[in-house]
């Protein structure tokens, strides 16, 4: 039983509960009825979700693959330092030999991060401006749907209500 | 029942998704209470039936709307208490929702039909929101605070409808009792 109505009984004098549980029980004697027809809903295009929300790690999948490819091409087209230039001169050059300046790798991965950065944030922006697109393409489809289904649904009232009358 | 919820909660969240194969399996759920509910308020079972396919359309029009999911039988029968009242003020414009009909069949062979009966008639004496408190809470076993969310009353006046139709049905049903 119901807590509710249990801490109600429990006030009540033994008398008094008495007839209220047999009150209650009589109440649910009362059996619940069947539903005469089920309902469901159509599934309709309209309703079906799109591919990419089917699968929504796909998104996330090529995300990844796209920043990872970025991070190798950016590692493999790193620019080289060259120590060994002074060396491997011939000897017959008499001008000095000018070293090439030491270049800085963390300064230049942190550009590479940055424009990594940058472009998995346009990504991403475009992904969600795609997104939200879909969600109120779908939602506008659905309410034209029910608005349609529902004038359509009033009609037939209207014109059975007719020739109920009518008879 | 709280599988049973989490479950509920995963079909809202897909059928919001547009997913109505989901929607389907909620209603296929639900639909039996809320049908019952609104016989039980209203009478017959064609306008019961009616209005329970009302409810689940504006259900699923509305179901963006629902801020907790967890909350969505409250919420559902909120749906059909407006749509049972619009049919009964639709029905009867001028008169007071005090007598309505009451949507019981002695179709049971379990119980007496005496009992199914009497239990009919002593409900119809009740106003129509006590009535409602006695449904709610004998039939479909709500909380006090669900059924305030759903009649949008205090839980104090839900209390004192339901107690009160309580007394006035434990009299009705005495005679029937001391056979």
């Amino acid at each position: 039983m119901d807590d509710d109505l249990k801490d109600y009984l429990a006030a009540q004098s033994p008398e008094e509960k008495e007839r209220l549980d047999f009150t209650l029980s009589a109440l649910r004697s009362v059996p619940d009825q069947e539903i005469p027809q089920r309902i469901s809903f159509v599934s309709d295009k309209v309703f079906e979700p799109k591919w990419w929300q089917r699968f929504p790690v796909w998104g996330m999948a090529s995300a990844a693959m796209l920043s990872l490819s970025i991070m190798a091409h950016g590692y493999l087209n790193r620019p080289m330092v060259v120590h060994q230039a002074v060396a491997e001169a011939p000897a017959v050059v008499t001008q000095p030999v000018v070293a090439t300046p030491t270049v800085d790798v963390s300064a230049l991965e942190a550009q590479y991060q940055q424009k990594l950065d940058a472009a998995l944030q346009k990504v991403a922006a475009e992904y969600d401006r795609k997104l939200e697109f879909e969600r109120r393409a779908i939602l506008i489809s659905v309410q034209e749907n029910f608005d349609l289904m529902r004038k359509q649904m009033s009609r037939m009232y209207m014109a059975s209500a007719s020739m109920e009358s009518a008879q | 029942m709280i599988f049973r919820e989490v479950e509920d909660r995963d079909l809202i969240v897909k059928a919001r998704k547009g997913n109505v194969e989901a929607y389907n399996v909620l209603i296929s759920r639900w639909e039996k209470r809320v049908f019952n509910y609104l016989a039980k308020l209203v009478g017959g079972r064609e306008d019961a039936l009616d209005l329970t396919q009302e409810v689940f359309l504006k259900a699923w029009q509305a179901l963006g709307k629902l801020e907790d999911a967890g909350r969505f039988s409250p919420w559902l029968f909120r749906i059909a208490h407006n749509e049972a009242y619009s049919l009964l003020r639709r029905l009867r414009p001028q008169e007071e929702l005090t007598e309505l009909p009451v949507g019981f069949e002695s179709s049971s062979r379990l119980y007496p039909v005496e009992t199914t009966l009497a239990v009919g008639r002593a409900l119809e004496r009740l106003t129509d929101e006590q009535r409602e408190a006695v449904i709610l809470k004998v039939y479909e076993g709500f909380k006090f605070d669900e059924m305030a969310e759903i009649l949008q009353v205090p839980v104090s006046t839900i209390k004192s409808r339901l107690y009160t139709a309580l007394d006035l049905l434990k009299d009705a049903l005495a005679p029937v009792r001391e056979k």
